[in-house]
């Protein structure tokens, strides 16, 4: 089915990718997804550089100044400007005036310590991108490697990396994730660790299966036919047939380990002393009981969102990407 | 021969098209044909060039998205298949217009005994009977032996040519006007592919129903039809009697597919395809389809796309040149 | 049948043996010191070292004579004295090669070795020393090792003498703790000249060779004992056995409501494939599993519980606590679950005996519920079984936060506390669950599939 279609492409000189993009271009909703995951990315990025320059000045950076005074200030569109008008006395003017720009400098208000939600908000989608970039650093290429090993030598090498992946895929995910967050401690590094070295299984099992179906592919036949190595074999000329299953993985695992590590951080392993969504989520659980939304709001509307536009943009890039199931769509 | 009312079935300008409105995959681009009672008729083509859209089209069986039914009429006794009741559509399928497709052992559904899904035909167009012994006639017809044990049988328990008989038996169920026969052998071993073929033209004589036989195979059709029409992208480019087209073919394609016919007598005889591919549907060429691949193209027909010629009464072709093939 | 069974469960062995291994290697070997992690740096060495016993962490890893032991701190006096601190006499040497750093034992002396607590009756234990010793001077190791004679106790002394060598050696001196090792009182004399030492270990022998962390494991998993929580103090299968049903009354009808209303709707999808509705529920399923599971519960909990008063908000009392647990349950898992169903469903739509079945004259309702849920049932029934193990280890959130005591609570409890045994146990017999759920799939498979047969 592949080779017959990407033998026909090849004919119009349009590859797999081209011919995926085209498609993924007309899509809509996708690309607005795609502008979303942009927009995230670009909020990331400034939250590194941010966190970066007051790291270098070592000074406290603004997501972080306590501020008693200001504690639990609601989102500034919230508050009316004539407010104001209260203050009767002239000299209290100013410092109403102060009090405003006070106000208008916390976009979506303050936390419990007086903290600006919407600085702590940026750097949590800063904290997310780390872990979604590192994980996939780990898990991708442990399951690009393993699969495609896998499935190419079989025999002995498929015997042994079906087991461990089998057995990684028995324990309990979760749990597992926790464990190792547990065990190696040390904040970011262990979730890094306990979400890479577990979600690597999932791909892994997908390389191999698409290893298998290629490697009796007349162009592999071919390949061997002129003497090439088995390396040069499986990574110059399978893995690029193959690697529309990692792009597809990668769009689901970004959004699975940015979830994860809210969660981890929500249960206090994670990262320490740095606004992570989940620690946000944390925080403003209790006092989501007083009334105090805001947190609460600011943090799980940017998981959502990033999220979504994931999830959303994933399915996209499947259907695409996999001439199966375009007949689907 | 050529009167009304033995017309079955006709075809005209019928469009099926695949995918988004805009930029429609036009599967099966305006054709007309008829199909006459008690006759079999060939549909011959390469693969892709919209033979079974086609076929599913009679009974409206192009799921429908992907597929749209962008134009044309289907008459069946007078009727507009494309227009029909869903209701008049179901009582028509399985009874005056059944189906045998290419691959028995993917259209049979795997989870039910072969007794059962030939029961459920005749559930469906005929209550009271007595299924269990009304199957076991429709399987000894079809020359399945055994057939009382074979009732309790899964798919996967027979061998391609008995899953392919037991598609015949479900489609013979009603005793149908018209049997479609979509590729009945290609998915076989050669060894039984003629004796399906064998098979599907004794029943067409004992029961006196009409046949449209659809293969890529010309060489297939030789003994068994009475009528060919020979499909290219979507289109009819040939159509006549069977031993006119087969004999003096008036298109280069038919002269193609005959050249690709293996002939086993002949001391000559040398397996000569036709040169390139099927143009993909996406990214049709200007004038008439096949100039790409045709021996005999000249400037007109990358220019200007050739209509329907008749040849003779009832023989048509769509080539600028048939005269001077 | 049974022969088929039979070697599946020889296939099962290497994978739950996997699953030990990863454990152990989780928990024995990367983690460090699991006494240390649960217990904290500001406990006693003797409290750790019980900690260790109980748990086995106190011998070598897999295979070995002697282990760790923290009766004596080790030490390699890079920066400091270590034990030897507070001792009169001693000085520490640090080196320009921080490698060679030491401390000096002055002449004519003789030391009682600073031990964190009295080593363990009964028990050998070699000194490992990395040493100076000019040939002017000698040391020894000397301690009264009683010896009991009837119902008199008498003190015998023992010395090991320690050889001179003018260039950093390695000698390792073996001992023997006798029957009331806290009357030992080790000591170590000098004379003549001062000894340097630059690094000095003590090693507990094990009983024998096999007499390991991993063999202890295995025979403490062989025996179905899972541990001790420290916590709790009591036996992990005990607190198993406990949490495990309130457990099951949470996964139980969240797994049944959610794949009843995942089916049902994913099989409106595929009846009105392609249509307003179809996509309208799939904008929703996607929409349902982007709300972080956190979020669902936290504003759950909040909105319904907390302002609407609809539900309780925490405990386990009457059913009715379990209600809003269930609801949040089943509307998070939606989401996936719609959507898998779907694809489930419409991946069978375009099966070919969907067409046989259409060219039939059947209609689309009975093509759906005849032909394609009998053939979709074959992945639903595969995902039930699979789910089984996930039913087991509950629902880590939703119980911790609605205080359902079960094993998700438990596991949270755990990991808060760092309760290694019953992480440990959790983590297994969830494992050991997912396996043998795994065969069973393989079975139910041929159950429901004919065309697979077990052979
Ligand atoms: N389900 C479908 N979705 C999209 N395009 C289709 C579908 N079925 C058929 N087509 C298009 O219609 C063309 C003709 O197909 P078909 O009738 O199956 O050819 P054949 O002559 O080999 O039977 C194909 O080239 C394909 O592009
Ligand atoms: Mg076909």
């Amino acid at each position: 089915m592949t080779t017959h279609a990407i033998h026909r492409d090849k004919q119009t000189g349009k590859s797999l990718w081209a011919d995926a993009w085209s498609r993924l271009r007309h899509n809509r909703l996708a690309m607005f997804c795609l502008l979303v995951v942009i927009l995230y990315t670009g909020v990331a990025m400034y939250g590194e550089i941010v966190y970066r320059w007051h790291q270098w000045h070592d000074v406290t950076p603004p997501y972080q100044r306590t501020n008693m005074e200001l504690q639990y200030l609601p989102p500034s569109f919230l508050l009316s400007p004539f407010a104001v008008d209260d203050g009767e006395e002239v000299s209290s003017l100013k410092q109403a005036v102060t009090g405003i720009s006070n106000l208008m400098r916390h976009p979506l208000g303050t936390d419990g310590l007086g903290r600006d939600v919407f600085q702590r908000m940026i750097q949590g989608t800063r904290i997310a991108y780390m872990v979604g970039i590192v994980t996939s650093l780990i898990a991708l290429p442990i399951g690009v490697v393993l699969g495609c090993m896998a499935g190419y030598f079989g025999r002995r090498v498929d015997d042994f990396i079906v087991w461990i992946y089998t057995t990684f895929a028995s324990i309990p995910g979760l749990l597992f994730i926790l464990a190792i967050a547990m065990v190696v401690g040390q904040g970011l590094l262990g979730v890094y660790l306990g979400i890479g070295l577990t979600m690597w299984v999932g791909l892994c099992r997908l390389i191999r299966g698409e290893v298998i179906k290629h490697k009796e592919r007349p162009y592999v036949t071919a390949a061997h036919a002129l003497g090439l190595g088995h390396f040069r074999i499986i990574f110059r000329h399978i893995l690029p047939n193959v690697f529309h299953v990692v792009i597809v993985s990668f769009t689901l695992f970004f959004p699975a380990a940015i979830s994860t590590e809210v969660f981890l951080s929500f249960l206090g392993i994670g990262v320490e002393g740095e606004p992570s969504w989940g620690i946000m989520i944390s925080n403003a659980r209790l006092r989501l009981w007083h009334g105090i939304w805001w947190e609460m709001a600011a943090a799980t509307t940017a998981l959502f969102f990033i999220v979504l536009a994931f999830n959303l943009l994933g399915d996209a890039i499947r259907d695409a990407l996999d001439p199966r199931l375009r007949t689907g769509k | 021969m050529e009167t009304k009312e033995n017309i079955l079935l006709e075809v005209k300008d019928l469009r099926v098209h695949f995918g988004d409105e805009h930029d429609p995959v036009r599967a099966v681009d305006g054709i007309s044909f008829s199909i006459h009672k008690g006759e079999t008729s060939a549909l011959v083509g390469e693969s892709g060039c919209g033979k079974s859209v086609t076929a599913m089209a009679l009974a409206r069986l192009v799921p429908q998205p992907p597929g749209i039914y962008a134009g044309g009429e289907i008459y069946y006794y007078g009727n507009d298949v494309l227009k029909m009741s869903a209701r008049r559509l179901r009582q028509m399928r399985g009874n005056d217009i059944s189906y045998v497709f290419q691959d028995p052992s993917a259209s049979l559904n795997p989870v039910f005994r072969i007794g059962y899904q030939i029961g459920e035909v005749l559930h469906l167009h005929r209550r009271g009977l007595n299924i269990r012994n009304e199957s076991i006639e429709l399987m000894r017809l079809v020359g399945i032996p055994d057939p009382a044990n074979r009732l309790d049988s899964y798919p996967h328990e027979l061998s391609g040519g008995m899953q392919q008989r037991v598609m015949i038996a479900m489609a013979l169920a009603c005793r149908p006007k018209l049997l479609v026969a979509d590729e009945p052998t290609t998915a076989l071993d050669v060894t039984i592919q003629a004796q399906i073929l064998e098979l599907l033209a004794s029943l067409q004589q004992r029961l006196g129903m009409a046949v449209l036989l659809i293969t890529h195979n010309l060489g297939l059709v030789a003994g068994m039809a009475h009528r060919i029409h020979v499909m290219y992208s979507g289109r009819i480019v040939e159509s006549g009697f069977a031993e006119d087209v087969l004999l003096h073919p008036r298109h280069p394609y038919t002269r193609g597919l005959l050249n690709a016919v293996p002939r086993l007598n002949g001391v000559e005889g040398r397996l000569e395809g036709i040169e390139g591919n099927v143009p993909n549907p996406r990214d049709m060429p200007s004038g008439c389809k096949f100039h790409p691949r045709c021996p005999y193209r000249r400037e007109v027909c990358i220019e200007r796309e050739p209509a329907d010629e008749e040849v003779r009464e009832g023989w048509l072709s769509r080539c600028h040149f048939w005269r001077e093939l | 049948m049974f022969n088929y069974v039979f070697r599946r469960i020889l296939q099962m062995i290497p994978t739950v043996f996997g699953v030990i291994l990863i454990t152990f290697v989780l928990f024995n070997v990367v983690g460090g010191s699991p006494a240390l992690m649960t217990l904290g740096r500001h406990v006693s060495p003797q409290m750790l070292e019980e900690f260790d016993e109980i748990r086995g962490f106190n011998k070598p890893l897999i295979l070995g004579l002697w282990a760790e032991t923290r009766t004596y701190e080790v030490s390699d006096f890079k920066r400091n004295a270590g034990p030897w601190r507070e001792v009169d006499g001693v000085t520490h040497h640090p080196d320009t090669d921080r490698d060679h750093s030491h401390i000096i034992l002055a002449p004519d002396m003789e030391y009682a070795i600073p031990l964190a607590f009295p080593p363990r009756a009964g028990t050998s234990f070699r000194w490992t020393l990395e040493y100076r010793l000019s040939s002017d001077g000698s040391a020894s190791f000397i301690y009264d090792k009683p010896e009991s004679e009837e119902n008199d106790i008498s003190f015998k002394k023992r010395r090991i003498d320690i050889p001179y060598s003018d260039r950093w050696r390695k000698i390792t001196l073996p001992f023997n703790a006798g029957e009331q090792p806290d009357e030992l009182n080790m000591r170590l004399t000098v004379e003549g000249a001062p000894i340097e030492i630059m690094a000095m270990e003590l090693e507990r022998r094990a009983d024998h060779i096999l007499d390991s962390q991993f063999v202890f494991f295995i025979r403490q998993l062989a025996r179905m004992d899972l541990g001790t929580s420290h916590v709790t103090n009591q036996p992990v299968t005990r607190m198993i056995r406990e949490g495990i049903g309130p457990s099951l009354k949470l996964t139980v009808p969240i797994f049944f409501v959610g794949l009843f209303m995942a089916i049902s709707l994913s099989l409106i999808c595929a009846f009105y494939r392609n249509s307003m509705m179809d996509r309208m529920f799939i904008v929703l399923a996607v929409a349902l599993m982007s709300i972080n599971y956190l979020v669902w519960i936290v504003v759950g909990q909040y909105l319904l519980a907390y302002q609407l008063g609809w539900f309780p908000v925490w405990g386990f009392e009457t059913i009715t606590y379990l209600a809003l647990p269930i609801i949040i349950g089943v509307i998070s898992g939606l989401g996936t679950d719609l959507r898998f169903y779907r694809t489930v469903m419409l991946d069978e739509m375009y099966k070919e005996y969907v067409r046989t079945a259409f060219a039939k004259g059947m209609g689309r309702g009975g093509v759906l519920f005849k032909h394609v849920l009998k053939n979709a049932m074959i992945t639903v029934i595969t995902n039930i079984i699979i789910a089984i193990p996930f039913l087991y280890t509950g629902s880590l959130l939703l119980e911790s936060f609605f205080g359902i005591p079960g094993l998700g609570y438990m596991g949270i409890e755990a990991i808060n506390s760092s309760d290694v045994d019953v992480i440990r146990a959790i983590v297994l017999i969830g494992a050991v669950l997912y396996v043998a759920a795994n065969l069973l799939t393989d079975i139910c498979y041929a159950w429901v599939d004919p065309r697979v047969q077990l052979k």
